[in-house]
């Protein structure tokens, strides 16, 4: 079992210190910020008043515990990005463990080493329960160490917080466990628990703007508002999720025993012989992205209405000029509140749209490395065509998912922030973001092609861009470099030119260099 | 079909370096139009990578390939569009059906035989309605043995097809390179089975370490590789028979009781029986090489 731990960790080493070094670099680099974002003590409180009355605030981030000061701040707006985060990190972790191992067959190579039938599953439990705890340990001791130098930190707040990140990382995670003994592929894994865990955020948002406190107890997300790092810092709520993970790990155990390797408590249907009219390899990658660009699409579209939907006392808040601090505050800080709220509200849009573009466009290196390009590059396909073909994939989708948010939100937000041609701004601020859209997908293009086991150096650009785009303006970033990043919105026609241009040059130079290597396998 | 002078393939002096690593290291292959090839050699010695090269997939380091007339590293879409390939490692698309997945392919390709296909299907018991995923190793392989044998080409490249496959799979196998032949069709076939290669194939290369070991016909090869023969002589013959052994490079064949336990070569076989005939040898037997007395003999190979 020591053996089989080492060989899990070796394996998702790089690629969980990873997660688990974003999550602190946004706990380190936001936490200082709440103990300047106020002039004054008065502003402060008056910020913290609007923020509790706020529905749309409530709605993204919970109820603002009293007295409001900057340690529940961070707890209450990043403390909500942090839980987000991590919960990612747990469905993705949870499915390529269990599901995605099997189908992969390395799941089989263990239990028939000489381990028992639980060992993989056991290991798994392992490894994740290690995660949490340095999820929850870095996070504590990197908020601790602020501890008397931003006001409301102390020592056993931070450990708090510490163990809400780290026990929502454990039950999210545990969650897809149980989710992908039930579903038959690692994709379906996916999707049912990111519904599940979309589920999860509504019950936390319900709970909160309903005032419905017992509804905080069922949801991991809840446990911000349970637990409440730096107000009280409950021990029980941390003392019932650990139960549930219990429950739920018993739960996993049990549908583990009660199918056989490979099989899923839902089957798959056969019943009919199903034809395919593909004659491209465009049309392979449409067959094969279909339903996950449809998802992204209407995932982003629905995000983008919710947003909109929430925009109204925003904006309001704004116009008062309560909204002068924190994460929000920091976003409609500049112009005119309605635009900046739109502004925001196409930065998140053109974020999710990036990723979802971005992981359609690396399809071609995983299904190159994993052989199947090998056989399709043996039908007469040449390599640039099948990279086209994913590029292909990933802008259509992205075209579609604007398209749809852009609409979407313009129409919701002619009823909640009404005003003279605040439709048409609304869409010009969200189909705007295509230039921003095209210039981070090209050198994902350019790495494919040229360095296909690099390929993943694509997500630096996209990082950095929304790190500047989110967290420029409340980690005082000068408004010039800000406006530089690729998610800022172009204006005139020279940005999105030159931004074109970069799309270009890169995409030309990736689908050349494709043409001169060695098929990358492995 | 196209027509082509000359052999289908030709290697000359290939070599296929991965950065300080040479995996084919001054290799010559030569296949005939119209004839089933056996490609041998142990593992790592070097075989995918040539099939690859042959596919334009790598490029090559230094040396000639021409594949169906065309150089596959300028023309890799030219040449493979004439080749049905099956690679040795079968990753296809998991959420796909085996049914979507020979469309697709055919599609893609553009030239297959919608019949023979439904044959094949048929022939190779395929449920073309499950997912991939839920396909065995040997049920992926028929998936790309039924694409590749109904597509039109002129060649097909298989590396270690029946790997996966049962034995009255594998004997289906064997009718399906029967006919493609027949159909005037090539045929170079990487494989370890060397039964099926016996059977298959007229001539065979064998590589080792990324190296040209052997290359001929196989009644050739066999013939010129060393027999096995046995006998006992009279212990007072045993000096006589030793000395004749060891004029002929044989020393050690005999063992003082009168044991005779000789590998021979081809050409050494007659003297060597008339030795012991001519000193009253009983209990003579002559054994064949076979192709695995052959082929065993190069698989002695040291990890690269």
């Amino acid at each position: 079992m020591r053996a089989l731990l080492g060989l899990l960790a070796r394996r998702y080493a790089a690629w969980t210190l990873t997660w688990i070094f974003v999550v602190v670099t946004l706990v380190a680099v936001t936490l200082p910020a709440y103990a300047s974002t106020y002039p004054d003590q008065a502003a402060r409180l008056a910020a913290v008043r609007l923020a509790q009355s706020d529905g749309a605030t409530t709605l993204l981030y919970g109820r603002l515990p009293s007295p409001g000061n900057p340690a529940q701040m961070f707890a209450w707006e990043v403390g909500s990005f942090v839980t987000l985060l991590v919960a990612v990190l747990g469905l993705l972790m949870g499915v390529r463990l269990t599901r995605a191992a099997e189908q992969e067959g390395t799941i089989e190579v263990v239990r028939t080493a000489g381990l028992g039938r639980l060992a993989p599953l056991t290991a798994t439990f392992a490894l994740l329960a290690v995660v949490s705890v340095l999820l929850g340990l870095s996070s504590a001791v990197t908020v601790g160490l602020r501890a008397a130098r931003v006001a409301g930190v102390d020592w056993r707040g931070a450990l708090a917080f510490g163990s809400v990140v780290a026990l929502t990382y454990l039950l999210i995670a545990l969650i897809t466990v149980v989710v992908a003994q039930l579903v038959p592929t690692p994709w379906s894994a996916r999707v049912t628990s990111a519904l599940v865990v979309a589920g999860c955020f509504a019950v936390r948002a319900a709970s909160d703007t309903q005032r419905v406190a017992w509804l905080g107890w069922v949801t991991p997300f809840g446990l911000r508002a349970t637990v409440a790092p730096f107000t009280s810092n409950r021990a029980l709520p941390l003392v019932i999720g650990l139960c549930v993970v219990v429950m739920l790990a018993v739960v996993a155990v049990a549908l583990e025993r009660s199918r056989e390797l490979g099989a899923s408590i839902v089957r798959l249907s056969t019943s009919r012989v199903r034809r395919s009219r593909v004659t491209s390899p465009m049309g392979l990658a449409w067959r094969l992205g279909r339903s996950t660009t449809c998802w992204w699409v209407a995932g982003i579209a629905t995000v983008g209405a919710v947003f909109s939907a929430m925009g109204a006392s925003v904006v309001q808040t704004a116009r008062q000029g309560a909204l002068s601090g924190g994460f929000l505050g920091a976003q409609l800080a500049r112009e005119d509140p309605v635009s900046a709220y739109l502004a925001y509200t196409g930065t998140i849009v053109a974020a999710a749209v990036v990723a979802s573009a971005i992981l359609a466009t690396l399809g071609a290196v995983t299904e190159e490395r994993r052989g199947a390009g090998e056989y399709l590059r043996a039908t007469g396909t040449s390599p640039a065509r099948v990279l086209a073909a994913h590029l292909g994939v990933a802008m259509i989708g992205a075209g579609l998912a604007l398209a749809s948010a852009a609409t979407l939100i313009a129409i919701v937000a002619s009823y909640t922030l009404g005003g003279p041609g605040v439709s048409g701004a609304a869409f010009g601020h969200v189909f705007g973001q295509w230039s921003g859209v095209l210039v981070l997908v090209g050198p994902v293009v350019l790495l494919a092609g040229w360095l296909p086991r690099m390929a993943w150096l694509g997500w630096l650009p996209y990082a950095a861009g929304v790190a500047l785009a989110l967290l420029g303006a409340l980690l005082g970033v000068p408004q010039a470099i800000i406006d530089l990043g690729p998610l800022h919105l172009a204006q005139g026609i020279l940005t999105p030119l030159l931004r074109m241009t970069v799309f270009m040059v890169t995409i030309s130079l990736g689908l050349w260099a494709v043409r001169h290597r060695d098929l990358a396998l492995g | 079909m196209v027509a082509i002078e000359g052999p289908v393939i030709e290697v000359g002096g290939l070599v296929k370096e991965f950065d300080r690593f040479r995996a084919v290291d001054g290799f010559d292959l030569r296949v005939q139009r119209g004839e089933v090839h056996g490609f041998l050699g142990p593992n790592g010695a070097g075989k995918s990578t040539t099939l690859r090269v042959l596919l334009g997939l790598y490029r090559r380091t230094a040396g000639t390939v021409s594949v169906l007339g065309l150089d596959p590293a300028t023309h890799p879409a030219e040449v493979t569009r004439q080749v049905s390939y099956v690679p040795g490692e079968v990753a296809l698309w998991p959420s796909l059906s085996g049914q979507e997945v020979l469309d697709a392919l055919a599609g893609i390709r553009g030239a297959y035989e919608p019949t023979t296909e439904k044959r094949l299907v048929a022939d190779f018991a395929l449920d073309t309605r499950r997912k991939i995923r839920t396909y065995s190793k040997g049920n992926r392989q028929k998936v790309l043995l039924i694409a590749a044998f109904a597509a039109r080409t002129d060649l097909l490249v298989l590396d270690e097809p029946t790997s996966g496959l049962d034995p009255l799979m594998e004997e289906l196998f064997q009718r399906c390179v029967h006919d493609a032949v027949a159909d005037g069709r090539t045929v170079l076939l990487s494989s370890h089975l060397l039964h099926e290669v016996e059977s298959l194939c007229g001539t065979v290369t064998i590589i080792k370490d990324g190296k040209l070991v052997e290359s001929g016909q196989v009644a050739q090869m066999r013939h010129l590789a060393a027999s096995r023969i046995t006998a006992t002589v009279r212990a007072d013959r045993v000096g006589g028979v030793r000395t004749a052994l060891a004029r002929l490079g044989m020393p050690d064949g005999i063992s003082d009781a009168g044991w005779v336990d000789a590998r021979v070569a081809g050409e050494d076989v007659n003297d060597v029986l008339g030795v012991i005939i001519d000193t009253g040898g009983t209990s003579v037997t002559c054994t064949p090489a076979t192709l695995d007395d052959l082929f065993l003999r190069h698989y002695q190979v040291t990890a690269r």
